[in-house]
């Protein structure tokens, strides 16, 4: 009745308040809908989450691949699974050059690593009168990554760090002697 | 109608647009969610990209046979292009895409055509290739483990290029594009200018003892594309250049049915020199490679360049 009353008297005013109230909701609904699609997203990717597997898979590749950081005999090609030429190691800019092709990815990259070659105790080796530096698998990105990792948010816009550790054999001329492959992964979060 | 009315009116004509495109967008996500393709697809995107990386990373060679029980396969397409895994619905790609990216090894020959619907996946990784496939293809997996031969160190480069007895426009333009790539082309026939009757001749005479390949171009029956090798002290090498071509025709050729296979007692069309590197091309007339001579040409000129690639450190180079 009201509403037929104020219908009559000032049919301006009827379409000023129904406009304004749908417009309010416009927005409303809009947002309801992403979220709900944002919020399936996340479900179907954390479930589907392989950043971990993927990780793992990284660092046996570094190690059983004939372009990775093991010793591959190309004469005989093998792969010296798990012996790491320290000369060759201490090499970052070609190391670094190698494993880019070895591992070549889209831009960004699915994910960047710090490699570090220890003896048992941690202490780095040295070579030729310097300490080897770790190598860095898609270096800028790395660089920028592990700012992200520290992050206590998670979520995208974010980076997962996950580390590995192989016992090796490093070999220095013709000795070898035992060592430890530390291997930082980033992942980020997408 | 008053003046204010219309404005009103077009507000509301605009939120109910707008609601109408979000409800669509909506309805369509759901349904996708519904019938569980985004979650297949974005499953096995993932996995094949994991599967991807780890049969590149194996040491020696493997074949693997992909066949996942709780997706199915066959609903989609895939594409494994600029380093992503791709699914989608359809050849006219009405449905959502789902890419996810894989690593490639620069050091593999890579082969990995679309494939639409297919019933299973089967991944073939040698010491030199990488190939994805829909079936178990045993000519390729011999082809592909036959590049394990290492190239010779070749001191003299003389390239010969044998056009055949055959007049077609195609296969011409395929010998002048190798010609033209070569510094040390000699090519047996230019049709232009020799006479049928002095060919044989001329042919035999153009092969020297320094030749470093023979290489043949011949058409005949059918739709298969085959590469005949010698079976005298040179076969591992010709065998081995015989490989990089149809892993050169293969990638850029996904359809085209290839083989290779030593040379019979029938064949007369192979020329060798004493002690040389030779092969022969044959076309099969219907093959659909025909169509783009310009892309054989340069598949197979990719194919010489990869074989002369390890040589050319040592030596001056053959090819521009």
């Amino acid at each position: 009745m009201f509403f037929c009353e104020k219908l009559m008297r000032n049919r301006r005013g009827l379409f000023s308040d129904i406009s304004f109230t749908t417009f309010l909701y416009i927005p409303v609904i809009i947002l309801v809908a992403l979220f709900l699609v944002y919020l399936s997203n996340q479900a179907i990717a954390y479930s589907l989450q392989t950043s971990d597997l993927e990780s793992q898979l990284f660092v046996h590749s570094l190690l059983l691949s004939p372009r990775g950081v093991s010793v591959y005999d190309p004469a005989l090609d093998r792969v010296f699974d798990g012996t790491i030429d320290l000369a060759t190691f201490s090499d970052s800019a070609h190391l670094e050059a190698q494993l880019r092709e070895a591992f070549q990815s889209v831009d960004p990259p699915l994910l960047s690593a710090e490699l570090k070659l220890t003896d048992l105790h941690g202490k780095s080796f040295e070579s030729q009168g310097k300490i080897v530096s770790p190598i860095l698998y898609q270096k800028t990105w790395f660089e920028r990554w592990v700012v992200l990792s520290g992050s206590f948010l998670s979520g995208k816009g974010t980076a997962h760090v996950y580390e590995e550790q192989r016992y090796v054999f490093v070999r220095t001329g013709e000795r070898l002697v035992p060592g430890l492959l530390t291997v930082r992964v980033l992942i980020p979060e997408s | 109608m008053k003046r204010g009315e219309i404005e009103v009116s077009l507000v509301l004509l605009l939120g109910l647009i707008i609601f109408a495109v979000v409800a669509l967008f909506f309805f369509g996500y759901a349904k996708q969610v519904a019938e569980k393709t985004l979650f297949e697809k974005r499953f096995l995107a993932r996995d094949l990209a994991l599967v991807l990386n780890t049969v590149q990373s194996v040491p020696g060679d493997v074949t693997l046979y992909y066949v996942e029980p709780s997706a199915n396969l066959s609903r989609f397409r895939y594409h494994f292009e600029n380093k992503l895994v791709t699914l989608s619905d359809s050849p006219n790609e009405v449905g959502t895409r789902v890419s996810y990216p894989f690593f490639t090894d620069s050091s593999l020959v890579s082969s990995l055509p679309s494939l639409d619907h297919p019933s299973q996946l089967v991944f073939i990784k040698t010491a030199h290739a990488l190939h994805v496939s829909d079936h178990e293809d045993t000519a390729l997996v011999e082809r592909l483990s036959c590049s394990r031969v290492s190239q010779l160190s070749l001191s003299k480069e003389t390239l010969v290029l044998d056009s055949g007895d055959q007049m077609n426009s195609a296969l011409v333009q395929v010998t002048d594009y190798l010609e033209a790539k070569s510094d040390f082309a000699k090519t047996t026939r230019t049709w232009k200018t020799e006479l049928p009757e002095n060919l044989y001749a001329q042919r035999l005479s153009l092969i020297e003892k320094d030749t470093s390949l023979v290489f043949g171009l011949d058409i005949q029956d059918g739709d298969a594309i085959t590469v005949v090798y010698p079976t005298d002290a040179s076969s591992e090498q010709s065998k081995k250049l015989a490989c990089l071509l149809l892993d050169q025709l293969a990638q850029n050729f996904p359809d085209a049915v290839l083989t290779s296979r030593p040379q019979q007692s029938s064949d007369d069309f192979l020329r060798i020199n004493s002690e040389g590197l030779a092969v022969v091309v044959v076309l099969g007339d219907e093959s659909s490679v025909f169509a783009d001579p310009s892309r054989l040409g340069s598949s197979l000129f990719s194919g010489i360049q990869e074989y002369f690639k390890s040589a050319s450190e040592t030596n001056t180079g053959v090819f521009s």
